[in-house]
Formats: C-alpha cells, sequence, structure tokens
C-alpha cells in the first residue's frame, strides 16, 4: 500500500490522508444507510397507490432502483462534502492555493470501480427485463378501449363487444360509446387501442403504472389489470402545446355489475358504486 | 457553528430564491386585458332543474381579434386581424352552485373538427344548446366543391353540431383538485361561408346564437379552451391556439 500511495502521491502526509479516508468512509457510511431508508421507506410514501399489478411492480422498481443507487450517490454526495468541510479554503485569497500532490492511476480502485459499475448496470438491465416481460401477458379475453388524444383532452371510445369473465359470466357493451371519462370494470383486462389526432401525446394513468405515447396516424397498444377500486387521473406525459398541464380526464375502476349496469344505460351520469374505495386503497 | 450557520443559511438562501421564482410566476398568471367578467344575475329560478341562483354570461366567438364588437368594445386589444377570440373577455366569473346560462354569438367561419367527438354536446342541461341562425351561413358538409355548399341553419335545440360545420367549441374542466367530475364541451357552428374567409365581428353579419345552461361547480378555477382547429400549424393548433387569451381562458367559480 504505501509503495501504490508513494506511487501515485509523492510527499503525500499519510497520516493525514488515513484520516481523510476515515472520515469520507464514515460519511459515505451514513448518507448510504440514510439513502436505503428513504429508498425503502419514504418511496413508497411519495408513489400514488396503485390499482394495477403493474403499477405495484413500478413501485417495487423505484424502491429497488433508489436503494441500488444509494450507496454510488452516497459516496458521490459523501467525497463533495468531505471535501467542502476539509479542504475549502480559509481566510483571504492573495493568491491562489498550492495545488495537492498529482494523483496518478490506481488499478486496484478502478478495477473495482468498473466491476461494480457493470454488476450494478447488469443488474438494473435484468431487472427491467424481467418486470417488463411478466407485463406482456396478452390475454384472450379483454376489454379494448380505443383512447384519442387531442390537444387538450383525452376521449375514450368503448367498441361494441363481449367480454367473457371468469366464472362464465360475460361483459356486454351492447353499441359503441365515446366518452370523456374513462371508466372500467375491476378484475378485468383491459387492452387500450392508443392514437393522437394532432401531435404526440403520452397516454398515462397513473395508478395504473403503465404509460404510451399517442402517435397521430399509429395505434399503439397497452394493457393492463385494475385489480382495486378507485379514481385517478389521466394524464398526458408528453409535452404538446398550450394547454399539456391542463389535459387530463378522471378515471375510475368500478365493481364490473355497477359498470355492466352503466353501460346499459347509455353511460350517461357518473357510476356510484365507490361509496367504500378511495385513492384505491379498497378492494 | 460557523460551518452550520453558514450552511443553513445558503439553504435557506436557496429557497428563498425558488420560492421568490415562483411567486413571480404565480403573478405572471394569466389576466385578460379587459378584466373579469362577471356573470349578471337573473334572479333565482328552474332553469337548471331546480330552484337555484340563476346568472347569465353573454359573449361572442370572433374572426378578427384586433377589432371591436357590435357594442365598440375591442374584442382583445392589441389583438392579431388574422387570429380569432373569444370576447369581451376570456376569463368569466359566477357564483358557486348557480344555474349558468351563457350565450355564445358566433360571427367566424369554420369547416371539420380534428376530433368529431367535439360535436357532440356534453355536460349542459338536458344535454343540449339552442341554436338560432342569422344571415346565410353555409357548411362544407356536402363535399370541399363550393358547389355542393350546403346550407348551415340551425333553429331549435341540438344535441350535437355536424363535425363539418364546426365554427368554435367552448370546452371547458376544472383546475386539478376541484370538481373532479365536471365537464361541458358545447359546439359552435360555423356562421357565413366555410374554409377560413372570415366573416364580421357585428350582427349585421351572419352568425349563430348558441344558448346553454350548466350548473357551476365546487369555488375553483376551471380552464376553457377551443378544440377546433382554428390556428396554424401542426393540425392548425399553433398561432392562436397557442397563445393563450384569444381562444382559451379561465372561468372561476366563487
Amino acid at each position: 500500500m504505501s509503495s501504490v500511495l508513494d506511487e501515485i502521491a509523492p510527499g503525500l502526509d499519510r497520516d493525514l490522508h488515513r484520516r481523510h479516508i476515515r472520515g469520507t468512509l464514515g460519511l459515505w457510511f451514513i448518507m448510504t444507510v440514510l439513502g436505503v431508508l428513504a429508498g425503502l421507506y419514504l418511496t413508497p410514501r411519495l408513489m400514488p397507490h396503485m390499482n394495477s399489478p403493474e403499477g405495484r411492480a413500478a413501485v417495487k422498481t423505484v424502491i429497488v432502483f433508489t436503494v441500488a443507487a444509494a450507496p454510488v450517490a452516497a459516496l458521490v454526495c459523501a467525497v463533495a462534502l468531505y471535501s467542502l468541510l476539509h479542504s475549502r479554503h480559509r481566510g483571504t485569497l492573495d493568491h491562489p492555493p498550492a495545488d495537492g500532490p498529482p494523483l496518478r492511476g490506481n488499478a486496484l480502485v478502478s478495477g473495482a470501480w468498473l466491476i461494480v459499475s457493470t454488476l450494478l448496470v447488469v443488474f438494473l438491465l435484468f431487472w427491467g427485463l424481467t418486470e417488463w416481460s411478466a407485463q406482456q401477458v396478452v390475454h384472450t379475453d379483454s376489454l379494448t378501449v380505443n383512447v384519442i388524444g387531442q390537444q387538450w383532452i383525452w376521449n375514450y371510445n368503448l367498441p361494441a363487444q363481449t367480454v367473457r369473465l371468469p366464472g362464465g359470466r360475460e361483459l356486454r357493451i351492447p353499441k359503441e360509446l365515446a366518452l370523456s371519462k374513462l371508466n372500467l370494470p375491476i378484475d378485468v383486462p383491459v387492452t387500450f387501442n392508443v392514437t393522437s389526432k394532432d401531435v404526440t401525446h403520452g397516454f398515462w394513468p397513473v395508478n395504473l403504472g403503465i404509460q404510451v405515447d399517442a402517435n397521430p396516424g399509429e395505434r399503439t397498444v397497452i394493457r393492463t389489470v385494475p385489480d382495486r377500486l378507485g379514481k385517478f387521473v389521466v394524464r398526458c406525459s408528453q409535452l404538446c402545446g398550450l394547454n399539456h398541464a391542463y389535459m387530463y380526464t378522471q378515471a375510475q375502476i368500478v365493481p364490473d355489475q355497477d359498470f355492466q349496469a352503466w353501460v346499459e344505460g347509455g353511460a350517461r351520469g357518473p357510476i356510484l358504486a365507490l361509496a367504500s374505495s378511495q385513492n384505491g386503497s379498497t378492494k | 457553528m460557523r460551518k452550520l450557520i453558514g450552511a443553513s443559511g445558503s439553504v435557506l438562501l436557496a429557497a428563498l430564491v425558488v420560492g421568490a421564482i415562483g411567486m413571480g410566476f404565480q403573478a405572471q398568471a394569466y389576466e385578460s386585458p379587459i378584466g373579469t367578467l362577471k356573470a349578471t344575475p337573473a334572479g333565482t329560478d328552474t332553469t337548471c332543474g331546480a330552484a337555484m341562483q340563476h346568472v347569465k354570461l353573454a359573449i361572442g366567438a370572433y374572426p378578427d381579434s384586433s377589432g371591436v364588437d357590435g357594442s365598440g368594445h375591442p374584442v382583445h386589444p392589441g389583438g392579431n386581424p388574422d387570429w380569432p377570440a373569444f370576447g369581451p373577455s376570456n376569463v368569466y366569473s359566477v357564483p358557486a352552485g348557480s344555474c349558468v346560462t351563457m350565450t355564445v354569438t358566433q360571427y367566424d367561419s369554420g369547416g371539420n373538427l380534428n376530433n368529431p367527438y367535439f360535436g357532440s354536446v356534453i355536460g349542459t342541461v338536458g344535454g343540449k344548446v339552442h341554436v338560432v341562425s342569422s344571415g346565410t351561413n353555409v357548411s362544407q358538409c356536402g363535399g370541399s366543391d363550393p358547389a355542393t355548399e350546403v346550407p348551415a341553419t340551425f333553429n331549435g335545440d341540438y344535441k350535437s353540431i355536424p363535425a363539418c360545420a364546426m365554427g368554435h367549441t367552448f370546452t371547458m374542466r376544472p383546475l386539478p383538485g376541484v370538481s373532479p367530475g365536471f365537464f361541458l364541451s358545447v359546439p359552435l357552428p360555423l356562421a357565413g361561408n366555410y374554409g377560413g374567409d372570415n366573416v364580421g365581428n357585428t350582427s349585421d353579419f351572419p352568425h349563430q346564437t348558441v344558448t346553454f345552461s350548466f350548473v357551476a361547480g365546487a369555488k375553483g378555477a376551471y380552464s376553457w379552451n377551443c378544440e377546433f382547429p382554428c390556428g396554424h400549424g401542426v393540425a392548425s393548433f399553433g398561432a392562436v391556439m397557442g397563445a393563450y387569451g384569444y381562444m382559451s381562458g379561465y372561468l372561476h367559480v366563487v
């Protein structure tokens, strides 16, 4: 070790150097613990309640990625903070401070950094692909919802269709419905066909944990299974012009019997079946 | 201790700067150059289905934002003559929970909607509008050849207006956290010719008078805009459609 120090930083005060290393490592440890705790306990509280498996997978991914990133971010912050506290210039500045001892490459540190970074990136890639592939399930029977984005509003079209539900029941939409709000039955797979009438928008039903671009002249497909009752908002995730911030509509997940009754009533008025649930917290 | 005070002071200063920038943006929030148009009280009646406070708002949709309306008031001070605008103001105020009857006098030409959905009347009392045509109004519903022009004459209650006979729309939704279920969209049929041949700003010119009622939601701000492609650029939603205060504005429920 001493030969490496002599090589990369000749003339270094070794006692002072060890004190700096110990101080930085201590700060790194403390900040890593804080980052991990924030990832485990703060992140879930900052994320919305999710009403689908995809949404909950997104929350889990954010937690895992935050925890995985905590040591890296903490190291950068620890070095910066320690340097700020111990190595900043004090007193008046009559002339530029002298340079510190020149540093040369350290194969051990460089190698460790390369291996750790590679392992982290491979882990993130593996996690992401695993979660993504788990969401590529195509259900044989699903409710088709055509989503149309336009500056600056979403509207929805439910084609006439019959969806077979578990237990032999059926969900029937006898005639095509044009809607300004998104109402979905619980536990029924949904296929969204998303398009735009003008510029690119981003269809983002926040609490379903899915998001896809709405492109003019194109149809993009995204699927989910809403599995918790609740109300939420569909937003636009692509900056699309003057009223982008106001481009959102209300959405609601309701029991399938209530959805069926609402459809058979011509989809007029609100669905009133949510007395016991708010914000997707009740199933 | 000095370090702690220095660090705390830096964080506090940064917070103050960010806060000041936010308040600066808030102070720049859109206000109509003419001010807020307050609804006129009309007593208590059952226009909206039950006895409640009734108020009225009268506005116009004009092809020339630089001009004046039939009363001599500027439509939009400093407006661009090639841009349409709603006037005399784009910011309105109505009492919470009141029955609001709006009359929109539409003087502008029009054409086809990008999205036929906005030809439907949504959120008004009875799901309808009352339209009375004045002058000669023709649409391109028969095709793009002028020889196939068809009259765009309305006289009565309508639940929708053909997407090919559209002048503008008055489409409104609440800002986040205010009356989540509220949504209003009213099609305003074209006046005069179709295809961008703007007509005039006053009652001497062909126009469509559109009347509808709705129940004002909870207190708060509601954003409205036109969904007819009456600007320029991509999908005709640039220019006037990309500038606040011409084809867009606010309704304040107080």
